[in-house]
């Protein structure tokens, strides 16, 4: 019997942005990889929004792009419209998002991961895992069995979600798919503790049900960078969201219903997300404000589906149906689906090393929603590193861990499993202190060379990485070195930007650190100037205008790191530390941080608590030394 | 690289000498900055003792001293370490710490030189099981002192500051990370009304812990004014006693006399000084010297003259001098004459009339009227010296008219500095702030 089970180094269970990521990066770092998924035309879908990055999300795709991960170059294949946010601010929190068409997206990746050596994708339900003799062994819905030496979980909301609608409810997955039914009993079998969050999406409708000419349109961004460094040439715009508005009458509709609106039935048990709250939600905690905007955004190309955005609820279909045509521009809509709230079950992920593996079951690695989080992005952020990991493991190899000061994916990680999450946790600028050094335009200056030495970046990608830097440092080098002596020109042209003129001769470099004065707006005074790449001048101006903030930031960094570097190790006994308060120990007993400066993040643990600490670590060492 | 820390090691109040300690890398360059001896003490030998005078940044002399050199590893700590043992009093040691804080030393946290001893392996696991029981009872001192009683007061209104920051910091956020919901716009108008805000807060609150120190540490009053107003009798009329001769004679105060008495409880030392004039005999001369000195040091000043009559221009001149420092005026000699200034205490030293009001007054210009008295001990002054700097860079960066997110750098910096952190980042709590007051997401 044991010679017909099917072998694999690792499986991953699910199908989604997690699961694509965890399986492509498992097989290229030379691992036989299995992929599981409900329903193979799922792959890669996005049930909910049809769009890629955004604040802080975007900045995670360049970080997996940067680290040889594939959601870029799936995200810029099937753009059809791109934005950068936030233009008008600083550059820590310019954003890339860009709208997709959701099918094409969906075929492309599953094509990727078809077209992969080593991995194989399988439409199936795993109903059991069990771990006997170092294995995993996996028995899916047809009673066969898989092996596997390492396993990651991955499946997003599909467990035992449960969809509603108003006061329908019923089991299902995302989109209208099965759910996974008997994965819980069987995690929580291995001693995985599971929560139950939940989450929801707006309704679909039909194009010809919108007048988008009573609607404000939003265009795309002409001449912005792509998601992966890799894609030289975006692709064009090539559609229009438009933006409209709720107002009184569709609040007093929903007002009128909320006594048959499930969030305040409590028929639903999940938590739901704060920065995705249904339009019930906004419209009872917000009470004063007049209006909310609604985005309607396409669906594909191929499709006259369309999204609105800004309006997730779960209330009665009837009740919806009323709300949309309350608001201008939606009056004759046509529901094609409806929107729903879906729950289902989610780790803790306290349980989980800053690897993404379980604490006490090596091998077992969970990621994506699954571990708590929420959005396309986080969940292939984790699927990347769950991937990575996983095969280092297999090979002996120490796991890739980031830290907070070196991408928002470590952040997103030491969030999740330092100080877990209540509520399905979403990336924000806010939420990175380094935000500064975190910027999408330097991901790969971050993190290009990690992932050359994982294997994930190929050595062509990696020395032309090397040479961008050169590119960039040696024009920051030349401009610093041009001193502009006042003349009638320079100072005409300063007042005309509003700035204040020079009467001695300025570096180049100091006139770039005045905010309103760009790069290329230097050029006339600039003869001498290389023509290099714009993201490798983009990048010199951003470094010299920044640089006073950069530097802060990166003293700040060397404080943390300090702490982040003496590490604790798993085995720790924390009962053999006197002088610990009681309820520090319980919780460094529950965590068990990896090291000193985790440790200093977990609720409870005082600054106290941690010099006790330092002290012990100090004295074991030097015990140790003699 | 560790950081170099400093604290007075000797108690605090009046001793013959006060030491302050001086613990890190840079110990020498810093003490160096403010110790003018015969040689640098980054060339002394290490166990060596040197004589010479502390000043601070303006180049003021402070005190004389004597300071010994210890260099790594053979120190208390295992690090460069320079032993400032002064003169003994409140104030002279405070303005020497001052001075080693201002030249780039930090202030030690509690307990913190014998950590760094026993984790520089200066002491054995013996000894180091009795710092655990140090730092242990740190944990509920810190918790409990750091929140109620050192912070007492302060940590409200420190507490109002920090989440107006919190706030602001939360809108800045919710723009950047919501930017297509204008709901979290904020004008910079707001964040420079708010920024400039939290600075003043915190500027009153280092001006009323500077004055909650003279509470627990003692406050110098100088009783000034010109000759023969009257000054050494209400000295005399103050202490109940004659401790300061007193004849019809101007000029007769030459040294200054100190006599303390305790006021509502702040220990306050009396400073009678000579009339101040143009004088021309010598020894008047370095009385009137003496008590210029004398005022410049004292915390605030009781400034005698006459009733019934205008200030003289010699008497605006001093009060120029006094600058602003608080003063109360006193008008004297009411048995001879009526006063109608209102901004005067009314008193007649010679029938002992008006001490009460007097005292009264002096009590009330040292901050005791519970509003705006804090008691701060070193680190909290520190703190909130650290979040007035970081809130004016961040001020400077709105000025600059750089995008306004860029601010919260600094901030951030500001927040954390006015919090006492326990596990919970400043991150986490803009986060919150954010979803709690901003109807924001899809």
């Amino acid at each position: 019997m044991e010679n017909e089970i099917e072998k694999f180094d690792i499986a991953v269970i699910g199908g989604g942005h997690a699961g694509c990521e965890a399986a492509l990066a498992a097989a290229r770092l030379n691992k036989t990889c299995v992929m599981f998924t409900i329903n193979l035309d799922a792959v890669g879908n996005m049930p909910c929004n049809p769009s890629i990055g955004g604040t802080a999300k975007g900045h995670l795709v360049r970080e997996i792009d940067a680290l040889g991960g594939e959601m870029g170059k799936a995200a810029d294949a099937a753009m059809i419209q791109r934005r950068m946010l936030n233009m008008g601010k600083g550059p820590a929190v310019h954003s890339l998002r860009a709208q997709e068409d959701r099918a094409r997206y969906r075929i492309d990746m599953k094509r990727r991961l078809e077209q992969q050596q080593n991995l194989m994708l399988r439409q199936a339900e795993v109903i059991d895992i069990e771990k006997k003799d170092g294995f995993f062994y996996l028995t899916i819905h047809t009673n066969v069995v898989y092996r596997a030496a390492s396993v990651i979980i991955a499946t997003g909301t599909y467990l035992e979600g449960r969809v509603i609608v108003g006061e329908t409810s019923y089991p299902s997955g995302p989109d209208g798919m099965f759910p996974s039914r008997r994965l819980s009993g069987a995690l929580r079998k291995m001693g995985i503790s599971l929560m139950r969050f939940k989450t929801g999406t707006p309704a679909r409708i039909h194009r010809r049900g919108i007048d988008v000419s009573v609607m404000e349109e939003q265009k795309g961004d002409e001449d912005i960078t792509a998601f992966s460094f890799e894609t030289e040439k975006p692709k064009d715009n090539a559609v229009s969201c438009f933006l409209t508005y709720t107002n009184k009458k569709t609040h007093d509709i929903i007002r009128a219903n909320l006594d048959r609106s499930p969030l305040f039935s409590g028929m639903i048990d999940g938590v739901g997300p704060r920065y995705c709250p249904s339009i019930e939600d906004k419209v009872v905690r917000f009470a004063d404000k007049e209006r909310h905007q609604l985005f309607i955004e396409p669906m594909g190309i191929d499709t006259e589906e369309m999204y609105v955005q800004g309006m997730s609820s779960s209330l009665p279909e009837d009740v919806q149906k009323e709300m949309l045509h309350s608001v201008k521009g939606l009056e004759n809509a046509q529901i094609m689906r409806c929107a729903y709230a879906i729950e289902y079950d989610c780790a803790d992920p306290t349980q989980l090393k800053a690897s993404l593996e379980f604490k006490g079951i090596p091998n077992l690695y969970g990621a994506g929603q699954f571990n708590g989080t929420s959005g396309y992005e986080e969940a292939a952020a984790q699927g990347l590193m769950a991937g990575i990991n996983a095969a280092r493991a297999l090979d002996k190899k120490a796991p890739v861990i980031l830290g907070r000061d070196e991408a928002y994916i470590g952040v997103l990680i030491d969030d999740l499993v330092t100080k877990g999450t209540r509520e399905p946790y979403r990336m924000m600028t806010s939420r990175a202190e380094y935000r500064l050094l975190l910027r999408q335009d330097n991901a790969d200056a971050r993190l290009t060379r990690k992932g050359y030495e994982i294997g994930l970046i190929s050595r062509e990608r990696y020395e032309a990485f090397l040479q961008k830097e050169q590119d960039i440092e040696n024009e920051i080098r030349r401009i610093s070195q041009i001193t502009l002596p006042p003349s009638a020109a320079i100072n005409a042209w300063l007042e005309s930007c509003g700035e204040s003129t020079i009467s001695t001769g300025v570096k180049m470099t100091e006139l770039l650190r005045r905010p309103a004065i760009s790069y290329d707006m230097l050029a006339p005074f600039d003869s001498k100037r290389p023509v290099l790449p714009k993201a490798v001048t983009r990048e010199a101006e951003v470094r010299v205008q920044y640089e006073g903030y950069i530097n802060r930031q990166k003293a700040a960094v060397e404080r943390f790191r300090k702490n982040e570097e003496l590490s604790l190790g798993e085995d720790f006994d924390y009962d053999a530390v006197y002088g610990l308060r009681i309820e520090a120990r319980e919780k460094l007993m529950k965590f068990r941080p990896e090291n000193i400066g985790q440790a200093s993040r977990i609720s409870g643990v005082s600054p106290a608590d941690i010099g006790v600490l330092l002290i012990y670590l100090e004295a074991r060492r030097r015990e140790k030394g003699r | 690289m560790t950081d170099t820390i400093c604290a007075v090691s000797t108690p605090r109040g009046k001793g013959a000498v006060s030491i302050i300690r001086v613990s890190g890398d840079d110990a020498f360059e810093i003490c160096d900055k403010l110790f003018f001896g015969k040689k640098k003490l980054a060339n002394a030998a290490s166990h060596s003792v040197h004589f010479g005078r502390v000043g601070n940044e303006a180049g003021e002399a402070i005190d004389e001293c004597l300071v010994s050199v210890f260099v790594a590893p053979t120190s208390f700590t295992g690090e460069n370490v320079c032993e400032i043992a002064c003169h003994g009093g409140i104030l002279v040691t405070q303005k020497v710490l001052d001075a080693v804080i201002a030249a780039g030393a930090r202030i030690a946290e509690p307990g913190e030189f014998t950590k760094r001893a026993f984790l520089m392996g200066k002491l054995t696991l013996t000894q180091a099981e009795s710092i655990k029981d140090v730092i242990d009872a740190q944990t509920s001192a810190a918790l409990e002192a750091a929140t109620k009683r050192l912070w007492g007061a302060l940590s409200k209104p420190i507490e109002e500051i920090r989440r107006s920051l919190v706030r602001l910091a939360a809108a800045i956020g919710a723009a950047a990370d919501f930017p297509e919901e204008n709901a979290a716009d904020f004008a910079h108008e707001d964040i420079r009304a708010i920024l400039q805000r939290a600075r003043d807060g915190i500027e009153k609150l280092l001006c009323g812990a500077k004055r909650g120190a003279f509470l627990r540490n003692g406050a110098k009053v100088a009783i000034v004014g010109v000759p023969n107003t009257g000054k050494s009798s209400i000295l005399n009329a103050l202490v109940e006693q004659n401790r300061a001769i007193v004849t019809a004679q101007p000029g007769t105060t030459r040294d200054i006399v100190e006599e303390s008495i305790e006021i509502d409880g702040v220990p306050v030392c009396l400073g009678d000084t000579a009339g101040i004039r143009a004088a021309d005999d010598a020894v008047e001369k370095i009385g009137v010297e003496m008590a210029r000195e004398y005022i410049k040091n004292a915390a605030m000043c009781i400034f005698v003259t006459e009733a019934g009559r205008e200030l003289t221009e010699e008497e605006n001149e001093l009060l120029k001098e006094i600058g602003d420092k608080p003063v109360i005026t006193v008008a004297n000699k009411t048995d001879l004459c009526g006063d109608e200034r209102e901004n005067a205490v009314k008193a007649s030293a010679l029938e002992r009339r008006g001490m009460e009001e007097l005292k009264s007054a002096i009590s009330k210009a040292l901050g005791d009227s519970s509003q705006d008295v804090y008691i701060a001990n070193e680190r909290v002054r520190s703190s909130l010296n650290g979040a007035k700097e970081a809130i004016c860079r961040a001020q400077k960066t709105i000025e600059g008219e750089f995008p306004e997110d860029v601010a919260m750098v600094d901030i951030a910096d500001a927040i954390e500095l006015l919090g006492v952190s326990d596990g919970k980042s400043v991150s986490e709590e803009i986060v919150d702030t954010v979803f709690a007051e901003f109807c924001l997401g899809k």
